[in-house]
């Protein structure tokens, strides 16, 4: 018997093309953004799943209530915990702290960089599933001041160089010696850091205060991380009664507040319950899944609801199918099986359909910047295969139940004698409303689109205020700057090779440090890079007051600081010529002149306000060749250069960009229009298909009414004009709804930004038309051709 | 195996009180070919459907086989119809998307008859109209006469005791419908009790009795 029904039904999908086209492309739009949400889960859920004993390791967690009232749940932990834990409780196997102090900016061999990193113990290695690349796990975190650092660290630094053995001078905390160098992990953790340093080091740092004495505080609850492994047969019930002791010691000297200790499997971090503070990592919480997951499901939910609306529509012409399946003795659960298994088969081809978009998503990542929407490590895997499976049978159900139960509801005689009279249960009012609200969201999603498309536009045709054609940056990964220099220089096309030690990104990733005049009282932060005296002519700077870095100034001891305007400004430096040869303080430790004033630019994001910027100049501080070039075959070039960058006998990865490119890339916000313009195509989609649907119904329902009126005299304009004049009047409606809304979405949108783009009444009024043609188009279709129909053949009903 | 008793029924409009039928008496017996005659609106379909347990009376008794069917629940009745009754229809009513095999193998796949037993049982019913040739062509590659044989096919399939045809010839030309006519009389030799709404004379002669309907009363018989 289901074979007869998917024969039916592949025959009824594929006799009505168009709906069905429709249909699957409604579905399947909206089921793939319940898969790209199903991606983004199952990346949350794989998190920490890779550690030798998952069901014997437990996070301490802490409480703490104030006697006013004020509750603290916190991820983290005292210091003393671990050792105390050490001490007083034999159920555990190990235990380790992770104690993210150990921060700030790393110098190796004249290179500097932004550290992340914690301290922890050489368990470390036997409760996580963390391993070593280079160096011994047993001691690489026994001694003080070693340090391990991860892969990405090792190779921005060192390059293809083995880093073991190697000092990390850290701003804050003196020489560390690199013990070892962590293994990529086989999963994500929420422990991320890119280095742990023995916490053997702390006491000393303590001491010279580099460090605050948290180590002994019992009260500073969100100092460290403390995490045990059990011993093989206790459970974590046995564990939440040894802690008790120890918050009862606590609170035996401690009047202001109670504090508690809980334990948490270590599989349960990632995603993170929302009421936990101090959490770590870069995993979200189960409280902003539920909500994409919630937009999810309202997304197909809408879908799912023009389905229904369809179907019930062509119902009409359907009855009579049902009053003779009927009639020749189906049974109504039949009946309803049959149209499930309809939309069931429908959902699936739609699935495919989503699979479809979201290969696509998956291979170019429109959707993904700074911020990855898709994770960029995701991998095909049958769990997701099976799941969105089961999407597609959910889908299909939940599109289909009601049509399949108002069609096997029809009565035989009725649909048989009068297909007329038969009306679609239910007020056509919600279906309107439906209309109206899908239709005013679209349009929101169009204004407010085109507004943020316009801005970021105009900002990335905007000038940097610098030279960006016909430069390429590329990144030296440890390579000596001199020696590739020399190489590059020689090949045809090259200008000229200048130093800098970051790239000028979305968001600032060079170094910023405390610098002031004369009084520290009056110090402030000031944004740093690096550059060789080629820089600021090579890139064509504007120097408006003094001059550029002397020739081999970089060779003697750090001398000169060219600052941009916003610094000189406020450092209180009004007078630009008058700022020449002034002294900067810089930590304390370094005081440079200032050698020349520069004309403001865009270093960063063109929507940011420019903050106070100054260059530097030092030997052995660059991290990236800045390669001008002629008017030249742009890949001819950049294939010259990595000849010559492998003929160099270099081991690092070839990384080049153009700055051009570069900068657009960072100032068009393309993920977001993507995903934005995404969002609006699916918006247009569902509320035209909506529409669709209520139109193809009204028709249906009218057809004798139009025959009727045609036979007497009326024309194919005045048949159109009837039939259309309710669907338009509710454009109009959504259109009076959305564009006030949009335009002042658009308005307080472009408020955040310094320099923005015309957008009047005009733009909001575009979107509308652009709209209202949609609209149009898809009504019209559909009166037109109810229009031009010979009249007879409604008539004739017998 | 028909017996109605004091057969009303009635639609109100405003304050009057339309009677399709009448009071109607009449006692059908197994193996009977009735025609049932009369003017448009006289309630001739409303008849059949009555008896056929399509509609319901608003008023009055109906015995089908021993068994007071009014006073069964909707489902039992349409149990009844399936297993008993065959339809005919003027516009023949098959479904458009199922092939000539298809359409007469449906009412088999809802009374779950096995696949095998269902392939002899149609093979047997095409044979005997021949009609194996056109097995798989759509309703709508048919002539008129050949849906009307494939919609009596259908309405046979499941071996009725009854076959109920409202104006089966309504829309052939007049030999078409002396073929189906002919197929009626055939059944009707072999036991199957028919009755037909006609507005053919010469059809309802095919029958072994007529009854005139008017304004909803059975104005005669003969």
């Amino acid at each position: 018997m289901i074979k007869s029904y998917f024969k039916i039904a592949i025959r009824n999908l594929s006799k009505n093309r168009l709906i069905s086209f429709i249909n699957i492309f409604g579905l399947g739009l909206s089921m793939s953004i319940g898969m790209m949400i199903m991606v983004r889960l199952q990346d949350q859920l794989s998190y920490d799943r890779f550690h030798p004993h998952p069901e014997r390791t437990y996070r301490v967690i802490s409480g703490y209530n104030k006697r006013n009232g004020e509750q603290w749940k916190m991820a983290s932990t005292p210091l003393p915990l671990n050792a105390a834990l050490v001490r007083n409780v034999n159920i555990i196997e190990n235990s380790v702290n992770v104690y993210p102090a150990f921060n700030g900016k790393a110098t190796v061999a004249g290179k500097e960089l932004y550290l992340e990193g914690a301290f922890t113990e050489p368990s470390f290695f036997k409760i996580f599933g963390f391993s070593l690349e280079a160096g011994n796990p047993e001691t690489a975190l026994q001694m003080p001041n070693t340090v391990v650092i991860n892969k990405a660290t090792a190779e921005k630094f060192f390059g293809t160089a083995d880093p073991v053995g190697k000092v990390i001078k850290m701003d804050k905390g003196g020489n560390f010696i690199i013990t070892g160098v962590l293994k990529e992990v086989p999963g994500k953790s929420h422990l991320n850091f890119e280095a742990y340093a023995s916490y053997a080091s702390v006491p000393q740092m303590e001491k010279d205060k580099f460090l605050p004495g948290n180590s002994g505080n019992w009260y500073a609850f969100n100092s460290a991380y403390t995490y045990v492994l059990l011993k093989k047969g206790f459970t974590p019930g046995t564990l939440s009664q040894q802690l008790k002791p120890l918050a009862d010691e606590l609170n035996r000297n401690n009047k202001e507040g109670i504090a508690a200790f809980y334990v948490q499997p270590i599989n349960k971090i990632t995603p993170g319950s929302s009421g936990l503070d101090n959490n770590i990592g870069s995993g979200t919480s189960w409280t902003k899944l539920y909500f994409e997951i919630g937009v999810a499901l309202i997304i197909l939910i809408a879908a799912c609801f023009n389905y229904t609306n369809l179907t019930i529509a062509r119902a009409l012409t359907r009855a009579k199918e049902v009053g003779i399946r009927k009639i020749v003795g189906a049974k109504r659960y039949q009946v309803f099986v049959q149209y499930m298994v309809e939309s069931v088969l429908l959902s699936f081809i739609a699935l495919a359909f989503a699979w479809l978009i979201l290969s696509f998503i998956i291979r170019y990542a429109p959707f993904n910047d700074d911020y990855e929407f898709i994770p960029s490590n995701f991998r095909y895997n049958s769990v997701l295969v099976f799941w969105s499976l089961c999407f597609a049978l959910f889908t299909g159900i939940l599109a289909g139940v009601s049509p399949a139960w108002i069609l096997s509801a029809f009565k035989p005689l009725r649909v048989l004698k009068n297909l007329s009279i038969t009306r679609m249960p239910g007020k056509l009012n919600v279906q309107k409303a439906l209309i109206v609200f899908q239709y005013s969201l679209s349009l929101f999603i169009i204004i407010f689109l085109f507004v943020f498309y316009r801005q970021f536009s105009f900002m990335s045709s905007s000038d940097p205020g610098f030279k960006k054609d016909n430069i390429i940056v590329l990144a030296l990964n440890g390579m000596d700057k001199d020696i590739i220099s020399q190489k590059i220089s020689g090949i045809n096309g090259v200008k000229s090779i200048s130093g800098a030690s970051a790239a000028f990104s979305k968001h600032y990733e060079g170094m910023s440090s405390t610098v002031w005049l004369n009084n520290k009282q009056d110090a402030l932060s000031l944004n740093y890079y690096y550059a060789d005296e080629h820089f600021i002519p090579s890139l064509k700077f504007t120097l408006i007051a003094g001059r550029n870095f002397p020739a081999g100034s970089e060779n003697i001891n750090e001398r000169y600081i060219i600052v941009n305007e916003k610094a000189a400004t406020a450092l209180g430096l009004r007078d630009f010529e008058k700022a020449i040869g002034q002294k900067l303080w810089i930590n304390d430790s370094t005081r440079l002149e200032i050698a020349g004033v520069l004309k403001d630019f865009l270093y960063e994001s063109a929507g940011k306000p420019i903050a106070p910027l100054a260059f530097r100049n030092k030997k052995d501080a660059y991290n990236y060749l800045y390669i001008a070039t002629d008017n030249v075959d742009k890949p001819a070039l950049t294939s010259r250069i990595e000849k010559v960058w492998t003929t160099s006998g270099a081991l690092q990865p070839f990384s080049i960009a153009w700055l051009d490119e570069e900068i657009n890339k960072n100032n068009s916000q393309r993920a977001t229009i993507s995903l934005l313009g995404y969002l609006a195509f699916m918006a247009i989609a569902i509320a035209s298909l909506g529409l669709l649907g209520l139109v193809i119904y009204t028709v249906e329902v009218k057809r004798k009414e139009i025959s009727i009126r045609k036979i007497i005299g009326a024309g194919k304009m005045q048949l159109i004009r009837m039939l259309s004049q309710t669907f338009i009047k509710l454009l109009f409606i959504a259109g009076i709804i959305a564009m006030p809304l949009g335009y002042a979405a658009g308005f307080l949108f472009l408020q955040g930004f310094a320099k923005r783009v015309n957008f009047g009444i005009f733009n909001v009024g575009l979107c509308f038309l652009f709209l209202l043609c949609i609209g149009l188009a898809t009504i019209i279709s559909q009166t037109y051709r109810a229009a031009i129909v010979n009249p007879v053949e409604n008539l004739r009903t017998e | 195996m028909i017996t109605l008793k004091n057969i009303y029924k009635w639609f109100n409009t405003g304050s009057n009180r339309t009677f399709i039928l009448k009071d109607i008496n009449l006692t059908i017996n197994q193996g009977e070919f009735l025609s049932i005659m009369g003017p448009s609106g006289s309630g001739k379909s409303t008849l059949l459907n009555v008896m056929g347990l399509l509609d319901e009376p608003n008023e009055g008794e109906y015995i089908f086989m021993e068994q007071d069917v009014l006073k069964l629940k909707e489902k039992q009745r349409s149990e009844i119809y399936k297993s008993h009754i065959g339809f005919v229809f003027q516009a023949y009513h098959l479904i458009d998307e199922l092939t000539v095999y298809e359409n007469i193998e449906t009412p088999l796949i809802y009374q779950n008859i096995k696949s095998g037993e269902r392939k002899g049982m149609v093979a047997e019913m095409l044979d005997r109209f021949q009609m194996v040739g056109k097995k798989d062509l759509f309703p709508n590659q048919l002539s008129g006469g050949q849906q009307q044989l494939v919609g009596i096919a259908r309405a046979l399939i499941v071996r009725p005791k009854l076959i109920l045809a409202d104006e089966p010839t309504g829309n052939l030309n007049s030999k078409q419908g002396e073929e189906i006519m002919d197929i009626f009389k055939e059944l009707n030799t072999e036991g199957v009790t028919i009755i037909q709404v006609t507005h053919s004379e010469k059809n309802a002669a095919y029958g072994s009795r007529i009854i005139h309907l008017l304004d909803g009363r059975i104005e005669r018989e003969s």
